[in-house]
């Protein structure tokens, strides 16, 4: 292989990896701006700009049963798909967690349905408070999310 | 004795020292799932016994598949260092494909740390809480690894931390309503948080400009002092461990071999600094 034709293979191997890290970057920014993705994950260029990652995304679990509700406790699994929702908000992945909470063996056999609620908090500096609103809250019966 | 260890580290095959690096990343940050552990111990092991397979682009090739395997099954919950691996395992993938890998791994090294930079400035230029300064007044004051700066340079408190901690919602369980809670701070948190936001944009958005530049030219000849500048400055603050050994095995691959013991200094450096957390 001549100079030349080893320039342009270095230049066209190493633009490879340069032009999926572009897409990434797109996708990354069109799902924060169009699904409220959180700016600090895939790509993760977003990380250290904004407070807006899971740690200021809460959700909350209850099964109910004849009107009394029950804060739940969860499970490594449903923590798991708890913190997938919290990352990104989506309605698959709101349903998804509706239904690995409302299929749980020990949920069905004490309670009649379940109520998930989904907060998000932003930060005021001065005076320096945390705002936390209710953005989403669903009731599913269980065993039928 | 480190003069005799950096003309040692210059001697050897920067190729051969860059792929070890870049093993040791894929090996200590890769998915900590057992799926992923498993078959990365497996690699490991086989370059350990059969030292010359770590240049073979099949090993790379097969590493390459389980990072696009680890990234597809969790693609939007995985964060920056992930990704990045997976650029810089196809990266060397692709060096060793080509017929000049140093070659490659120089010029993609230096275009995958610019963009990086590039985006990570342009994200936070974009980011209005990050512009006014309310992000790292937040961090300053409830975050554990920015908060002992804010108590060491101002007048908050270890205490007021711990409290602000405390009156914050977890994130699954526990009380939580609606409305504001108030957190304590302190009047120069402000000015601290207004220092700390500019002076990342300035080092960030240089290192990405020297990165691009064209190389030998203008800010491009201090590239390595830049981004160890970025090292210094950031990592003593908020050490990522994973995202700062990829990004120093990256460095490796574009620096000079007058570099190199700077570079490996940085990749451990890193590493170390992390300790801090869990001896305090």
């Amino acid at each position: 292989m001549n100079d030349q034709a080893n320039d342009r293979q270095v230049i066209a191997f190493s633009l490879v990896p340069l032009i999926i890290l572009l897409i990434v970057a797109g996708v990354q920014f069109f799902l924060v701006k169009t699904a409220d993705l959180s700016p600090w994950r895939v790509g993760g260029f977003g990380m250290f700009s904004s407070v807006g990652d899971i740690n200021t995304r809460y959700l909350r679990a209850y099964g109910v049963n004849n009107g009394k509700e029950t804060a739940l406790e969860l499970t490594a699994l449903e923590y798991h798909t708890a913190y997938r929702f919290r990352v990104f908000p989506s309605d698959s992945n709101f349903l998804a967690l509706a239904q690995v909470l409302s299929c749980n063996p020990e949920v069905l056999s004490r309670y009649k349905g379940i109520r998930l609620e989904y907060f998000t908090a932003t930060f005021e500096a001065s005076p320096p408070q945390l705002h936390v609103s209710k953005v989403r809250e669903q009731s599913f019966s269980c065993g039928r999310p | 004795m480190w003069r005799r260890f950096g003309a040692k580290l210059a001697e050897l095959d920067a190729l051969e020292v860059v792929l070890w690096l870049s093993l040791a990343c894929v090996v200590l940050y890769s998915n900590p799932a057992w799926y992923f552990r498993v078959p990365f111990g497996a690699v490991l092991t086989i370059v350990l016994i059969f030292r010359d397979s770590i240049r073979s682009e099949h090993l790379w090739f097969v590493i390459c598949g389980l990072s696009v395997v680890a990234l597809g099954l969790d693609w939007y919950a995985l964060g920056n260092h992930d990704y990045l691996l997976f650029y810089w395992c196809l990266t060397v993938f692709l060096a060793l494909l080509s017929s000049n890998p140093g070659g490659v791994l120089r010029v993609s090294g230096r275009l995958i740390i610019g963009a990086v930079f590039l985006l990570a400035t342009g994200w936070k230029l974009s980011s209005a809480e990050y512009r006014s300064g309310t992000f790292f007044s937040y961090m300053l004051i409830s975050d554990y690894r920015l908060a002992p700066f804010g108590v060491a340079l101002t007048s908050l408190t270890s205490q007021d931390v711990k409290e602000n901690q405390l009156k914050l919602p977890k994130g699954v369980v526990g009380p939580i309503g609606e409305g504001a809670i108030p957190l304590k701070s302190a009047l120069a948190i402000k000015s601290l948080a207004f220092l700390l936001t500019w002076a990342t944009v300035i080092v960030e958005g240089l290192v990405a400009l020297a990165f691009l530049w064209p190389l030998g030219h203008g800010p491009s000849r201090y590239r390595d002092a830049i981004l160890t500048a970025f090292f210094v400055s950031g990592y003593v603050i908020a050490p990522v461990a994973s995202f700062g050994t990829v990004l120093a095995a990256m460095g490796m691959a574009q620096a000079p071999p007058n570099y190199r013991l700077l570079y490996l200094a940085l990749f451990v450096g890193v590493q170390l600094m992390g300790l801090r957390f869990h001896l305090v």
